[in-house]
């Protein structure tokens, strides 16, 4: 039994990590039709609320898995994460370095763990992800709610804290995520991004 | 017994009264004996029993409230023949009020006797509505099938008859674990927590004891309903069904197959007049053709 937040994209959009791109424009469609305002299926079971929760969701997972190279990139996150199988996946080509923005929206921020309680052994100019991930820890806040409120994929969040430059998208995305990313644990942006962007150069794959 | 030597038991259900459920299980029932297997079909509409006239028979003599009151001792000599080879009826209690609600050591004794039947395959009409009674076959069995027609009422009530079928589950479950008293906390109904889902049931249940969530969320597993859905009338009605499959996993937890649809058709309601089956007098109807393909997809 699992939650919303613990299925991945394919299976929030109910398709076989095989399905071809037309499989995956029809799955969104009935998702469209499943959780929209009129929907037949779903009005008396859940609230508005609900479904646009749900709604979000598939479109997150849609605009991953529409687009050759993102889902490509969320492939091989899945299989290095041991998540999926790699013979249950589509035959994988070249990492590609271009992948579209995510759309983004406002919402309220959580209160933050108070900055007293921030470990002073993490350097204030080190912003590798290593040390993102710690500040991240120490606050209290758990990725997958940065990820909801800054609508950025969890899976360039985790990369972007794992510091693997290779499965990371282009250096213009990288930076507008880090600046959300500092913005939401009360860090500032620039010097996150700037920080984070040095060792980026330094070992980013040629 | 079939090739498997395994006894079938399939439970039909639906939580609205008026869907077709009586049609849909004695024509199923008809599908299985042409295919040489030995079913059983039982009436357990105890207030509304009316299979005898979905297969052409009058009302049977012998009925389930005779073996439910002991009138009859065995419940094999409340079986009557229907006129079609291999299938059997066990008619619903017709005139005894009190029948219409068994005590639990009635149905204890029920359960056990249905389980004992020497056939391949027992199908079981249940009643509307969501009392222990009607949940509790339809969870007891291989096969639980929801019928649900494309109509907001019915589509209302598949989602209640659903989540009641599930939280009667684990609180069985609870009782069998011996962790039943954690469970009552969370539904203690002095203290409403506002549950409105089984994942809402869980994370309450997590707060009192995390590990009790495990187990039962395991066990859980195992409850798997098949949906049919009858009535439709165009392919957006047979989409519903992929719908209602997609808020079911996603919303409540609860992993739904979609057996298959059953197309709306006139004849149907001439079969009804007639006090006929629709299988045997029209095999070659759309909903005849929905209705056996709907039974062999669970062979």
């Amino acid at each position: 039994m699992k939650k919303l937040s613990q299925l991945n994209y394919y299976q929030i959009l109910d398709v076989d990590p095989k399905a071809t791109k037309t499989e995956i424009l029809r799955a969104f469609d009935l998702a469209e039709e499943t959780y929209g305002t009129d929907s037949l299926a779903t009005y008396s079971l859940m609230t508005q609320d609900d479904r646009r929760k749900i709604l979000s969701k598939i479109r997150e997972a849609y605009q991953i898995l529409v687009d050759e190279e993102s889902r490509k990139l969320y492939d091989q996150y899945l299989i290095k994460t041991s998540q999926i199988a790699p013979e249950k996946i589509r035959s994988l080509q070249a990492v590609p370095r271009q992948v579209p923005a995510i759309p983004q929206e406002k919402e309220t921020q959580v209160p933050l763990a108070p900055a007293d309680a921030i470990d002073s052994t993490v350097g204030e100019e080190n912003y590798s992800g290593k040390a993102l991930k710690k500040i991240r820890e120490q606050k209290g806040v758990d990725l997958k709610r940065i990820a909801q409120v800054t609508k950025i994929n969890i899976t360039y969040l985790r990369l972007i804290e794992d510091d693997n430059y290779a499965l990371l998208p282009a250096p213009v995305y990288i930076k507008g995520f880090l600046v959300q990313y500092a913005q939401y644990l009360e860090l500032p942006p620039e010097k996150v991004r700037d920080g984070y962007m040095k060792l980026y150069n330094l070992g980013k794959p040629q | 017994m079939n090739e498997d030597n395994k006894r079938e038991i399939w439970a039909v259900g639906g939580g609205k009264g008026g869907i077709g459920k009586s049609l849909i299980v004695a024509n199923m029932s008809i599908v299985l004996a042409q295919r040489g297997k030995k079913v059983i079909l039982i009436d357990a509409d105890l207030g509304g029993a009316n299979l005898h006239t979905c297969l052409g028979i009058p009302q049977p003599k012998a009925t389930l409230g005779d073996f439910l009151s002991r009138r009859v001792s065995r419940i094999e000599d409340t079986i009557v023949e229907t006129g079609i080879p291999n299938l059997g009826l066990i008619s619903g209690a017709q005139e005894i009020l009190g029948a219409a609600n068994p005590k639990h050591s009635q149905k204890v004794r029920l359960l056990r006797t249905i389980g004992s039947l020497n056939v391949d395959f027992i199908l079981i009409d249940l009643g509307s509505g969501t009392s222990f009674n009607i949940l509790d076959f339809f969870l007891v069995s291989d096969h639980g099938l929801l019928i649900v027609i494309p109509e907001p009422t019915s589509i209302e009530n598949a989602y209640r008859f659903l989540k009641c079928s599930f939280l009667r589950k684990v609180g069985i479950l609870a009782a069998q674990y011996d962790v039943k008293e954690v469970f009552d906390t969370v539904l203690d109904p002095k203290n409403s927590r506002g549950i409105r889902t089984p994942f809402e049931l869980f994370d309450e249940i997590s707060k009192v004891d995390e590990k009790v969530v495990d187990l039962l969320q395991k066990g859980m597993e195992e409850f798997r309903p098949k949906l049919i859905l009858n009535q439709v009338r165009s392919e957006n009605d047979i989409r519903i069904g992929f719908s209602i499959r997609s808020a079911c996993m996603k919303y409540l937890g609860i992993q739904m197959d979609y057996l298959g649809y059953i197309y709306y058709d006139d004849i149907v309601w001439q079969s009804i007049r007639k006090k006929r089956p629709l299988i045997i007098d029209y095999p070659h109807s759309l909903a005849a053709q929905g209705i056996r393909s709907t039974a062999e997809s669970l062979l």
